[in-house]
């Protein structure tokens, strides 16, 4: 029964759709706060690339030296959504043009690829690969057990993440203060909230995210390094963002569809289906498509709109 | 990596657009009254210089997969001929750099070049470079349709090594399913994928041998998102003709037997790796080298297999020991076989999947049915992508 296409199909999904499902997490933070920031595949390459390095060249146990190069690659992903931070809140830049130069510094033919030249990491497997947790031991439970109860750590880290920030934006004080600076920056601003505080350290936490993301292609999925690996995942974690209306549960749910839809081929083509492979590789991107043409021409855009002051830079003399 | 036989789609115009290029040189050249293929015999060298030798590598040489086989065949050469030899390598990624390599080597006095497999002779035209010898990987004639007389080539067709792996799968396998991943709908993909479906079926005649085809050499993720979809459907234990070992972390990291290929690729996901179809390209090297030492260099194709000593069948799988002892017996007879060339994977009676009798009792396939293989057999789970 759990080798069904459908329950394959949504476990694969989940498991897909995490490493999006994470990175768009961090990029609604940077958003709330008012910041676009258009490198999310940039920093998660960035962070794919310093985490399998580091999970290559650190000893230890499996379960230390992936927790260290999990934080790692947030770290180096964090460190270059610092250069959009400063391009964009202290020099006031335009928030797409320096989004895209980031990506395209760290991207596929950029920064990330150096790195991974630089350290010989092409063609070597990982030495340390983050294996599926049989919760409980509940993995052959029906329907349940290899949906919910056989992913990898970093699934049930992100149910937690999205759960941590749907309780921050909406339940606290602090949360307040982002939405505010999000929505109406010269209002926080009065209220004595640091406009360019909450803008750097949202734009800092949604770059880490990314990172996260980033490092799942090489520590879980893959586990190996080759240069563009997460193949356009940060652009469709964008395009979650606005799906998901700014919303972590919106973020996790359109994410597990994306998932879905990458697994579809291979679990189809191995079940006698074969449909042309291109179709397949094309089909995340039609529905990104689809979905923001939905999105913009659609009936909840009045109620759930993007943070009113997104990509506005702000300055305290109205300059 | 690259067995591609027919590439479909955008490269073709690329080959194209070099293919009209190198008619407009070979116009250039008979206007001037000279013969592009001149020169392709001896190369006069001093006694005492050493043969300059390169190998032009698509992948890092640790890819564990065309280029690691290849890179192991280097060695070789290196630890045979010593001194006498003076040898070079360099990777160079598909493209247009492929041709600039090459006439910075022939331009540096490189006499004898071996290019890896296909993608490279859809830039690199030996015929441009007379005097030289150069050794390609599965030529298909790409750039021209004849081969030049300056240029070697070798075809690995493992169709027997699979079937071997077939007969270990299908013994093991906890699912009575199997799965194979093929690279692209190639014939010698097909053959091997065949291979390893009669070897499965001749262990267990009732087993379901599902196949999937990427239409991808390259991608790792891919191939790895292909062995989560067979292991997905209820693959029990899986192999792959892509290259890199990344269907065999995904089968480690399920605890489902797999099968390597080309090179020893066991480290990826030891405790559940049962066996290897192996490569080893050095015999081929060797010969070229000596041949081009001796000044008795001559174009020559390879078909190789078990038969010829160029693929061997690893048995030192962690779950090797799960094979049953009867299985074992009637793998290494079959072996012996393959080895001595007595018998082929393709014997009759044979059926394609759509129940055609390809083959009757008694009588095998000849090598062009195999080197031309276009079906599926009877009982395997999968199509054949267009295109």
């Amino acid at each position: 029964m759990n080798r069904g296409l459908v329950i394959q199909l949504i476990a694969t999904g989940i498991f897909y759709g995490t490493p999006m499902a994470i990175a768009a997490l961090g990029e609604l933070l940077a958003e709330r706060s008012g910041v676009l920031n258009l490198g999310v595949e940039g920093m998660m390459l960035m962070g794919a690339v310093v985490a399998f390095w580091v999970s290559r060249d650190v000893s230890g146990p499996n379960g230390l030296v992936l927790i260290i190069a999990v934080l790692a690659g947030a770290a180096a992903a964090a460190a270059v959504s610092l250069i959009h931070a400063f391009m964009t809140i202290t020099l006031r830049a335009n928030q797409v043009v320096s989004g895209l130069a980031l990506t395209i510094f760290a991207g596929a033919t950029g920064l990330s690829s150096y790195v991974g030249d630089l350290a010989n990491l092409g063609g070597n497997p990982g030495r340390h690969i983050m294996n599926a947790i049989n919760v409980f031991g509940l993995k052959d439970v029906p329907i349940l057990g290899p949906i919910i109860f056989n992913q990898p750590a970093l699934v049930y880290i992100s149910w937690v993440i999205a759960f941590a920030i749907y309780w921050y934006v909406n339940k606290t004080r602090q949360g307040l203060h982002l939405r505010a600076v999000g929505e109406n920056p010269e209002a926080a601003d009065a209220m004595g909230v640091s406009v360019t505080r909450y803008r750097y350290a949202h734009v800092l936490i949604g770059g880490a995210l990314a990172g996260v993301g980033g490092s799942f292609y090489t520590l879980v999925i893959s586990s190996e390094w080759t240069d563009g690996i997460t193949s356009g995942a940060g652009w469709i974690a964008l395009a979650l963002v606005i799906l998901a209306f700014w919303r972590p549960a919106g973020v996790i749910a359109g994410a597990y569809l994306f998932g879905v839809v990458s697994a579809l081929g291979a679990n189809l083509s191995a079940r006698g289906v074969q449909l042309p492979p291109e179709v397949f590789s094309a089909l995340p991107y039609v529905l990104t498509i689809a979905v923001l043409a939905i999105v913009s021409s659609g009936w909840g855009r009045g109620r759930f709109g993007a943070p009113a002051a997104l990509g506005v830079p702000y300055a305290r003399d109205g300059g | 990596m690259s067995k591609h036989w027919k590439r479909a789609g955008g490269s073709s115009r690329a080959a194209g657009l070099t293919a009209t290029a190198a008619m407009l040189v070979a116009l250039v050249v008979a206007v001037f009254g000279l013969s592009a293929s001149a020169g392709a015999s001896t190369t006069g060298r001093a006694a005492s210089a050493p043969l300059k030798v390169a190998f032009l590598y698509e992948n890092a040489t640790n890819d564990l997969g065309w280029d690691t086989a290849m890179y192991e065949g280097q060695q070789g050469v290196v630890a045979k001929f010593g001194s006498k030899i003076s040898v070079t390598d360099k990777v160079v990624p598909d493209g247009p750099e492929d041709v600039t390599a090459v006439k910075s080597l022939v331009a540096a006095g490189y006499k004898l070049i071996f290019l890896t497999a296909f993608n490279q002779q859809l830039y690199v035209n030996p015929a441009k470079f007379p005097g030289v010898h150069i050794v390609q990987a599965e030529y298909v004639g790409i750039l021209d349709k004849k081969m030049p007389s300056n240029t070697s080539t070798y075809f690995t067709v493992d169709a027997d090594g699979f079937y071997l792996a077939g007969m270990a799968a299908a013994s093991v396998t906890k699912t009575g399913q199997v799965g194979i991943i093929c690279g692209e709908p190639i014939s010698d993909n097909l053959a091997e994928s065949n291979g390893f479906a009669l070897g499965a079926q001749a262990v267990n005649p009732a087993i379901k041998v599902r196949f999937t085809c990427t239409n991808n050499w390259d991608s790792v993720s891919i191939a790895q998102n292909a062995a989560r979809g067979l292991i997905n459907a209820g693959a029990g234990a899986i192999a792959f003709l892509t290259t890199g070992a990344g269907p065999g972390q995904v089968a480690a990291e399920k605890g489902i037997p797999w099968i390597g290929y080309q090179t020893q690729q066991k480290a990826v996901g030891a405790k559940s790796y049962l066996a290897g179809v192996l490569w080893n390209l050095k015999p081929l090297f060797l010969k070229d080298t000596q041949q081009a030492l001796s000044g008795t260099w001559m174009s020559h194709t390879d078909y190789v297999s078990m038969t010829e000593g160029t693929t061997s069948f690893d048995e030192s799988g962690a779950l090797w020991k799960e094979v049953p002892a009867k299985v074992k017996a009637e793998i290494a007879a079959k072996q012996k076989l393959f080895e001595s060339g007595k018998a082929t994977p393709f014997s009759g009676p044979l059926y394609a999947q759509s129940g055609k009798l390809i083959s009757k009792t008694g009588y095998a396939l000849d090598s062009t049915q195999v080197t031309d293989m276009n079906f599926l057999v009877k009982g395997v789970i999968g199509t054949i992508p267009k295109g």
